[in-house]
């Protein structure tokens, strides 16, 4: 089972634990430099974790379990006015990011009020191509639990709530509630709102486990990291990509920052050493992101198969 | 009247209450309201829906005049020019501007970092006329960040609005609904019951 972990530390000899990483059969997922530092999200086999820890011992760099990483979270904001925006929902998105998730922002273009609330088609099939639905929401437990069902009742991923009141129960639709993380107009960094924003992660991890025990029950064909590490081998242009993660890793694909029309054919085509192509073990779709690429894996029960 | 002495957050959801306190404290802050609003009372019931806003805004500062900012001399009898000089840079920018417009660029000129001129035929009247032109009038300024602020607090859906703003007061409804009368006569009950001992 690979585990997924962040490495931080220095950019000196940091090669060293994306070979070790590579020998090891696990998949190096990002890496960003941030002028001397440099933070790589990785999956390592578990039973080799121990060689991992000696090596970021040896280099001073710290390793942690990053339960979020290779997964593609929206967080969703009722518009995009400064009514939610710098603060709270850019700041439960970033929180996100440093425990290893890939996070979207957006607004919606008619989220707000009660009555007048909705979500457009489009905004709805962008949020169905993520694996988690993060909904920034209000003071009022009212609106919460009477109104803005609206926007998350036909959505197909789990979609998790957070709002100021406590609730007893997570409102309609809603897959879970974390409370005391609604309107607040300041950046999020007394205890309480730090405390908030660490279940939010803690909820979004349980959720993303149950939903990989749901997939493990009939098994994708072959991991997602896998057909990043073929497509980074096998297509160079995406190498060319300005993007910090060129391909967005999900629970059940992946999202490749490359354009659909020109580069269909070529994802399809992409071998595997077992001699299946990609073409037939996963679904190449339009991406509703710009004119991105969405990869779907097929499982099991239709291939027949797991490379 | 003390700057906020009379802050009241009201709504029958007392945690959303709470919060929506933070939230104006956070905007009244940001956009440095504190000591210009005296009494602030807000009522909000999401189940109407209805957002009532009523403030007294405290007395600022007077209107900025070019005679607040420099001495205004016509110089010798036989020169023809008003001289400015100069005892407050801060609005020089503003004061240019304005010279520019009124008088023409050709005729302002600025021999020294604090002397401004303006060659005229009749120096006398100009000279009389430019003591009270305003140059900056604080309290414009404050009502635009008034209003930026309550476009911040108000629930964002809550479009269709109403508003009474005097100089001194401002009396602000707001809803998704149209809005009714009662309303606008809680917010005046309300007004009335701010202002009293004052």
């Amino acid at each position: 089972m690979l585990e997924p972990i962040m490495y931080e530390g220095g950019v000196f000899k940091h090669n060293l634990v994306i070979e070790l990483i590579e020998d090891l059969g696990g998949y190096v997922l990002q890496t960003n430099f941030m002028q001397t530092e440099v933070m790589i999200q990785m999956l390592c086999p578990h039973e080799d974790i121990s060689m991992l820890e000696d090596l970021a011992k040896e280099l001073r760099a710290k390793i942690t379990r990053a339960p979020l990483t290779g997964t593609d979270i929206i967080v969703i904001a009722p518009t995009l006015a400064y009514h939610h925006l710098p603060h709270h929902a850019c700041d439960v998105a970033e929180y996100m990011r440093r425990f290893g998730a890939n996070t979207t922002l957006i607004g919606l273009a008619r989220g707000v009020g009660r009555r007048i609330a909705q979500i457009s088609a489009k905004e709805r099939a962008l949020a169905n191509e993520h694996d988690l639905a993060v909904f920034t929401l209000g003071n009022f437990e009212d609106c919460m639990i009477n109104k803005k069902y609206v926007l998350y009742k036909d959505l197909d991923v789990p979609c998790i709530i957070t709002g100021t009141p406590e609730l007893q129960k997570p409102p309609m639709y809603a897959k879970d509630y974390v409370g005391h993380l609604g309107r607040i107009a300041h950046r999020l960094k007394l205890e309480n709102e730090l405390d908030a924003l660490d279940r939010l992660v803690e909820t979004v991890g349980k959720t993303l486990d149950e939903q990989r025990i749901e997939i493990s029950k009939d098994p994708l064909t072959t991991h997602p990291a896998r057909i990043m590490k073929e497509i980074k081998e096998q297509i160079p242009e995406i190498n060319k990509s300005l993007s910090p993660a060129p391909i967005t890793l999900q629970l059940m694909g992946a999202r490749v920052k490359l354009s659909y029309p020109q580069y269909k054919e070529a994802i399809e085509n992409i071998t595997f050493e077992e001699g299946a192509t990609l073409g037939e073990i996963a679904k190449v779709l339009p991406s509703g992101v710009r004119d991105y690429i969405l990869i779907r894996i097929l499982p099991k029960s239709v291939t027949g198969f797991v490379i | 009247m003390l700057p906020l002495e009379v802050f009241r957050v009201e709504s029958p959801d007392k945690t959303g209450a709470e919060s929506y306190e933070s939230v104006i404290r956070d905007v009244l802050a940001d956009l440095e309201l504190t000591t210009v609003l005296g009494r602030l009372w807000i009522h909000i019931d999401p189940t109407e829906p209805v957002f009532i806003f009523c403030a007294l805004i405290r007395t600022g500062l007077p209107p900025i005049c070019v005679k607040d900012m420099a001495d205004i001399s016509t110089g010798m009898q036989s020169a023809k020019q008003v001289e400015l000089k100069l005892t407050n840079e801060e609005h020089v920018s503003t004061l240019l501007n304005i010279l520019w417009i009124e008088y023409g660029r050709e005729n302002v000129s600025q021999p020294e970092r604090n002397v401004i001129t303006i060659d005229t035929e009749n120096k006398n009247e100009v000279a009389e006329n430019l003591a009270d032109v305003v140059i900056a009038d604080p309290r414009k300024e404050i009502e635009s960040r008034l209003a930026d602020a309550l476009l911040r607090i108000t629930p964002e859906g809550f479009r269709v609005r109403h508003h009474v703003s005097t100089g001194s007061e401002m009396l602000f409804v707001a809803s998704e609904d149209p809005i009714k009368p009662e309303w606008i006569k809680k917010a005046e009950d309300m007004m009335n019951q701010l202002k009293e001992d004052l």
